[in-house]
């Protein structure tokens, strides 16, 4: 049987009537184990220069992803450009249109290629591509965590478990 | 961060775990993470038992406690220190088990008996009635009272809840829900002829 507590007095300072020894006896819902843990990890042990830090790091991180991203659509209308002056994409449309021809003959056609591509724009494009992935995967991973109740476990979160 | 702050104390260290809540609050201010820990610690039971209480489900008083003590860690700064923390912790927590109930879109159902004058009368009959003691010694007592708590009106449910779960003062509950304390008293009496009224169907079908 639980053990009552000191029950409450009636709302006019009236002794304990047998509804208060009743619910005296009530037992309290029990948190789980990883709910102290879990509220230690997200607020004592995150100081507050490493929130500052953290706010600094995804400013620039966002800065960094408005950048990337105006690159790749300069790099790429650059290319488009390039492709248009040097006639490779004439070169290329005609190929499309008549592949018969490049198959026939694919080592003038791959030489023709290569000579008339413009590949610094191509190169920029790529590399501006490949900036701008890693700061969008970077941010996303950089999100703020979801509460995570399944598999957490406190002992890795904190090491002030007393 | 929290082991460093241990080491540097060393062992001579003041037991946090007596302290008030006041002191808590003005050392947390300062910056003494043992103080907010201490907080956590003393009030992560009663809040979440409060929030199951009203919410009824264990993942959602779980998110209302710690959302209260990430406020609160948040709010540290801004917080006077006289502040009365167990009312204002009751406050966030009622504010967003509130939220949560409104994120469901569905409210808990009332009972049929929440016209006040019916309820004062009916107060009369009940206060009148055979004794719940019999009621202790039953097996399934947790579950009888959980439901009967469970069973009350919203606004009756968290002034029963803050008072028997909680043990607040009436001054506590009042602060807590923004309303005057003898409407406190009044509302803690309403509910507690609902609960009467409730067990007493308990009480009969065992006689």
């Amino acid at each position: 049987m639980t053990d009552e507590r000191i029950p409450m007095n009636g709302a006019d300072g009236t002794p304990p009537d047998d509804l208060d020894h009743l619910f005296a006896r009530l037992e309290s819902p029990t948190p789980p184990a990883y709910l102290i843990p879990q509220i230690l990890a997200r607020t004592v042990e995150t100081s507050p220069a490493a929130v500052a830090v953290r706010a600094r790091v995804r400013i620039a991180l966002w800065v960094a992803y408005g950048v990337t991203l105006s690159l790749v659509l300069l790099c790429a209308v650059m290319l488009g450009q390039a492709l248009h002056a040097t006639g490779t994409l004439d070169y290329l449309t005609f190929a499309w249109h008549d592949f018969d021809l490049a198959r026939q003959s694919p080592g003038l056609f791959w030489n023709a290629f290569m000579e008339h591509m413009p590949w610094l724009h191509l190169v920029a494009l790529v590399a501006a591509l490949v900036a701008w992935l890693v700061t969008t995967v970077t941010l996303l991973r950089g999100r703020a965590p979801s509460p995570p109740p399944t598999g957490f476990h406190p002992q890795t979160a904190t090491g002030a478990v007393r | 961060m929290l082991g460093g702050w241990r080491r540097r104390r060393g062992g001579a260290a003041p037991d946090l775990s007596t302290a008030t809540d006041e002191a808590l609050l003005v050392l947390a201010q300062g910056g003494n993470t043992a103080a907010f820990e201490t907080l956590v610690r003393r009030y992560t039971q009663p809040l979440y038992a409060f929030a199951t209480r009203i919410l009824g489900s264990a993942d959602d008083a779980a998110d209302v406690a710690q959302h209260t003590f990430i406020q609160c860690y948040n709010a540290l700064p801004r917080l006077r220190s006289d502040t009365a923390l167990r009312p204002w912790f009751y406050r966030v927590a009622r504010n967003r088990c509130l939220d949560l109930i409104r994120q469901r879109r569905t409210l808990p159902a009332d009972l049929p008996r929440e016209n006040e004058e019916e309820l004062d009368a009916l107060a009369m009959i009940a206060d009148g009635g055979p004794s719940l003691e019999s009621l202790a010694e039953r097996h399934d007592l947790q579950r009888l009272l959980a439901e009967a708590i469970a069973g009350l009106p919203p606004k009756y449910r968290e002034v029963v809840v803050l008072r028997y779960e909680g043990d607040l003062t009436f001054g506590e509950i009042a602060e807590t829900l923004g309303i005057p304390e003898n409407s406190a008293k009044t509302l803690f009496q309403r509910a507690k002829t609902m609960l009467r009224l409730a067990l007493r169907e308990w009480v009969r079908e065992e006689v």
